[in-house]
């Protein structure tokens, strides 16, 4: 059964029926053990999405329909209250920035221990040991005399290494970890990663990675989310995704990827950027960019297809079956 | 700590001196002779004489000044030319009370004042939260001794539950006490709210805004929990530096609400010193509540330090 | 249709519109700024129109009609010396309004030239700001009582003490902007052009700390009115017989059970001025610079 499966997932911005939506017929499952990797640019819905599924949308974005469920129960039934149980036991995030994601005038201890006591029902002295562990588990050197600092004595790495024995610390059944490199240095880049896989591998919760750099995905993914404008144009296997390609937009994406013997050539970019809330075309939302665009793409949203065991495509014509069809004309 | 502590203190000094000589020159910036307002006709020559001796006028300005210097050094502030009494003794007998008021009315304020801000902008753009704007922007535009009328009228002479003025000693009559201090308490109080309620509720938009208020819901702490643990004392700053601003004030405006409710503090004292040209007592007076004002301001630098450990780097 | 078309012309070219069109949309639009400003333009028609507006002279005894009850003929009733307290009142709020007026001035020319001069060039800074920070330490009430006490109570004196008090803090806040924006780029663009230190002063960088004095300054009136009623209630106001809110309200404080109106309606008005002034502070706030904090 999926640790995680998300069905028909829709959240908007403002109230009423025609409030323009931000993530769009979202659907996906997670089992624990998997690594899932959800990329795309800027503005396609990424972040949103981990924020939707933690329950942590702010006014006036708000998930209008779609459900939620972990480990069997649909966490969005119960409302905010039962969500906010759920939040730092069964699910933890790891944001982008680690400068500004922890309070600046807690000492680190005190932040991952506020979670073993309130929310595991740890005494003082347990939850001490249990930090101590825990930023140990993290790589953190001199973890015991780390318990004091303020974040501001450390370095972003660390600080980044102390927001995932945040998130560890209640053992959660799933992890949501949007891009949580990005701000860091590419040698520590690295190092984070690594952690995040042997933890994930030695504890077997769901990992939900939300970046946009491929070479992330190739090193981390099992699975692989494309999002494109808030809705799902690309689910397969990592090596699906690699090797066939099928959504033009996925396929643009790895284009894109400047490699080491394109030598002297401009850097492959994709034309336009991804349209803002409430201006999204009718039809197929990567229309107006797509090079392989025809008429009938305008008329509706293609619908999320089977193109093989491993792998779903919302494109009317797919990579690999346009190519056959053309060459049979 | 102790290295930031030690710079306060220095800081404090050029200050401290600016702030004396300002006392001192009180006495200058009259126009006139600054015995005439205490002598009429039937003064002799030796009359003013022995008045510009006692106010040390028959020196040259720079020995007055050193000699001011000397005395306040000291702890002598001179003699009250209408009391006849060292001016140290007639304001620490004083003082209590205007400490005690003025202290009262601080924890009436922050309290009441960092409460309805913090509520006020976790209920943004609600009816509540204008509803509690709307009551502490009419609190800081009313004037005090105004209002400090109105509640005698309401509260002494109409409906007879407290009394209109006057001060009980709290050995003598702990309940009568407890009942003189309740009006001119909250007549001093209610501006200072308004402003302090004001101040919170921005400085708490500006936290909750931020991103380690995210995760700390992200940890499910209780909604109560993560404003109070996380967002208040971020938000502290702001309001620490207001309510330095404001015990400043209070001092100040507790003059006026010693004067409205006839209590016999130290604001009493200057400002009958004032209105009977006691320069003893208008320079001892004031140079008292400005230390006073100033050591509260370094008690506000210190508690900064105190909460944001990044202060001490500075 | 053509409602549509001139929607879109306004989202096309934004530029056509000029900046203070757009910035007076946007004042009227706020609420804070529209009522305080209506409040504030109410008793500032009746301040200056007073002669013609108030019905009785502002120092008529009238023996007979000592201590009234409001009534048809006085709204706000009489004082113990059967004088008309709207018309005082109304008087009174003329004597606030320019000594608060003046105070605004006085602030604005003075905290200005100290705050940008301690600001622009670092030698003063120090020595400036310590006088400043001297000044501040005197609670400012206190401070305006004692100027205004020992240099004689007069309506100069009152601006006098009010200004001085009210100067610190309106010098650091102008002081505070121009270090921000000293350092910024076109302020080096306009020193490597050769422009002189004054041109830059004034053109340049005052000009960026526009939006904090203003508000400030409003605030400052307000202020001001509530510290003028409060000194002449004390007692170093204007002397009497001029007519001032503070006066009216000491001159009620004797008669509080018998006719309170005297000292209510005075109050009620400092009251309604006070609010809107800082109404329009709150306003102006929003508009100009949402970051400000006064």
């Amino acid at each position: 059964m999926s640790m995680l499966k998300v069905e028909n997932l829709t959240t908007v911005v403002g109230s009423g029926v025609s409030a323009p939506s931000v993530l769009e017929d979202v659907s996906f499952t997670l089992d624990a053990g998997e690594v899932l990797c959800v990329v795309g640019e800027s503005g396609s819905g990424k972040s949103m999405l981990a924020l939707t599924i933690m329950g942590l949308l702010g006014f006036p974005v708000r998930r209008a329909s779609g459900r939620i469920i972990l480990d069997g129960d649909d966490i969005t039934a119960g409302g905010a209250s039962a969500w906010r149980q759920r939040r730092g036991r069964d699910l933890s995030m790891i944001f982008q920035e680690p400068m500004t994601s922890l309070n600046p005038i807690m000492r680190v201890g005190e932040q991952i221990g506020e979670v073993l006591r309130m929310r595991k029902g740890m005494g003082a002295d347990t939850a001490r040991r249990r930090a101590i562990e825990l930023l140990e588990r993290v790589e953190i050197p001199a973890a015991s005399s780390r318990l004091a600092a303020f974040p501001h004595e450390l370095s972003g790495g660390m600080r980044q290494r102390v927001m995932i024995a945040v998130a560890l610390a209640a053992e959660p059944k799933l992890l949501i970890a949007d891009e949580p490199t990005t701000a860091l240095d590419v040698t520590i880049q690295a190092q984070i990663l690594d952690l995040l896989r042997d933890i994930q591998a030695e504890s077997g919760m769901a990992l939900m990675l939300i970046t946009h750099d491929l070479g992330v995905v190739a090193e981390m993914a099992h699975k692989v989310m494309v999002l494109y404008a808030g809705r799902v144009a690309e689910m397969a296997d990592v090596e699906t995704v690699f090797d066939a390609p099928s959504h033009p937009y996925t396929q643009a994406l790895l284009a894109s990827i400047p490699s080491l013997d394109s030598g002297g050539d401009r850097l492959v970019t994709i034309p336009g950027s991804v349209p803002g809330v409430g201006l999204m075309p009718k039809g197929c939302r990567f229309a107006p960019r797509c090079p392989h665009v025809k008429d009938d793409c305008r008329s509706g949203p293609p619908p999320l297809a089977m193109l093989g065991p491993a792998q779903r495509v919302a494109c009317l014509r797919p990579f690999g079956y346009v190519r056959r069809e053309e060459g049979r004309v | 700590m102790r290295d930031y502590l030690l710079r306060r203190l220095i800081s404090v000094v050029p200050v401290l001196f600016l702030v004396s000589l300002m006392s001192f020159a009180v006495i200058w910036i009259i126009p006139g002779d600054p015995t005439a307002a205490f002598l009429d006709a039937s003064s002799t020559p030796e009359d003013v004489a022995r008045l510009r001796e006692m106010l040390g006028l028959d020196k040259p300005p720079l020995v007055q000044m050193a000699e001011w210097y000397g005395r306040v050094l000291t702890g002598d502030l001179g003699q009250s030319i209408l009391l006849r009494i060292p001016v140290l003794s007639a304001i620490l007998e004083r003082l209590p009370l205007t400490l005690l008021l003025a202290t009262l009315a601080l924890i009436l304020a922050v309290g009441l004042g960092v409460a309805a801000g913090t509520f006020a902008a976790t209920r943004r753009g609600t009816w509540a939260d204008q509803s509690v704007m709307s009551l502490a922007l009419l609190g800081l535009s009313v004037p005090d001794f105004w209002l400090g009328l109105l509640l005698i009228v309401v509260f002494s002479v109409q409906l007879g539950w407290l009394p209109s003025g006057g001060y009980v000693p709290l050995l003598d009559d702990p309940l009568g006490w407890a009942k003189s201090m309740v009006l001119p308490t909250i007549t001093l109080a209610v501006v200072q709210v308004g402003f302090i309620a004001r101040m919170t509720r921005s400085a708490m938009l500006d936290v909750i805004s931020q991103d380690f208020m995210r995760t700390a819901d992200s940890k499910g702490l209780s909604g109560l929990y993560i404003i109070l643990r996380h967002g208040l004392p971020n938000a502290m700053m702001p309001i620490l530096t207001v309510t330095g601003i404001i015990a400043g004030a209070l001092l100040g405006s507790a003059v006026v609400v010693e004067q409205v409710f006839a209590l016999p503090g130290v604001g009493r004292l200057i400002i009958g010193g004032i209105l009977s040209r006691d320069y003893p007592i208008i320079q001892g007076g004031l140079l008292f509540l400005t230390v006073i004002y100033l050591l509260i301001n370094l008690v506000v630098d210190l508690l900064y330090a105190t909460i944001d450990p990044r202060v001490r780097l500075e | 249709m053509s409602s549509l078309d001139t929607n879109l012309a306004h989202e096309a070219l934004p530029e056509r519109q000029s900046p203070f069109l757009l910035f007076a949309r946007r004042l009227l639009g706020n609420r804070a700024f529209v009522i305080g400003g209506s409040l504030f333009l109410i008793v500032l028609v009746l301040a200056v129109f007073a002669d013609q507006i108030a019905p009785f002279k502002p120092n008529a005894n009238n023996f007979r009609a000592r201590l009234e009850a409001p009534s048809a003929m006085h709204w706000f009733g009489t004082d113990h010396f059967g004088r008309d307290i709207l018309s005082r009142a109304i008087h009174g709020g003329r004597l606030s309004l320019f000594i608060g007026l003046s105070v605004v001035l006085f602030t604005g020319v003075f905290g200005t030239l100290i705050g940008a001069a301690s600001g622009y060039f670092r030698r003063l800074d120090n020595i400036l700001m310590r006088i400043m920070d001297a000044l501040m330490a005197f609670p400012a009430i206190l401070l305006a009582i004692t100027v205004a006490a020992t240099l004689g109570a007069s309506v100069q004196n009152v601006i006098l003490a009010l200004g001085i008090a009210t100067t610190p803090h309106t010098a650091r806040i102008v002081r505070a902007s121009v270090l921000v924006v000293r350092e910024m780029e076109f302020v080096e663009a306009a020193r490597a052009l050769g422009a002189s230190h004054m041109r830059i002063l004034f053109r340049h960088i005052l000009a960026n700390a526009m939006a904090p004095l203003i508000v400030r300054l409003t605030y400052v009136f307000a202020s001001a009115i509530l510290a003028e009623a409060l000194l002449s209630y004390i007692g170093v106001g204007p002397p009497p017989p001029a007519a001032t809110f503070g006066g009216i309200i000491a001159n009620g404080r004797d008669f509080m059970v018998e006719a309170p109106w005297v000292t209510l309606f005075p109050g009620l008005i400092i009251l309604i001025v006070v609010l809107g002034l800082n109404l329009l502070g709150d306003g102006l706030r929003d508009v100009l610079d949402p970051r400000i904090r006064v």
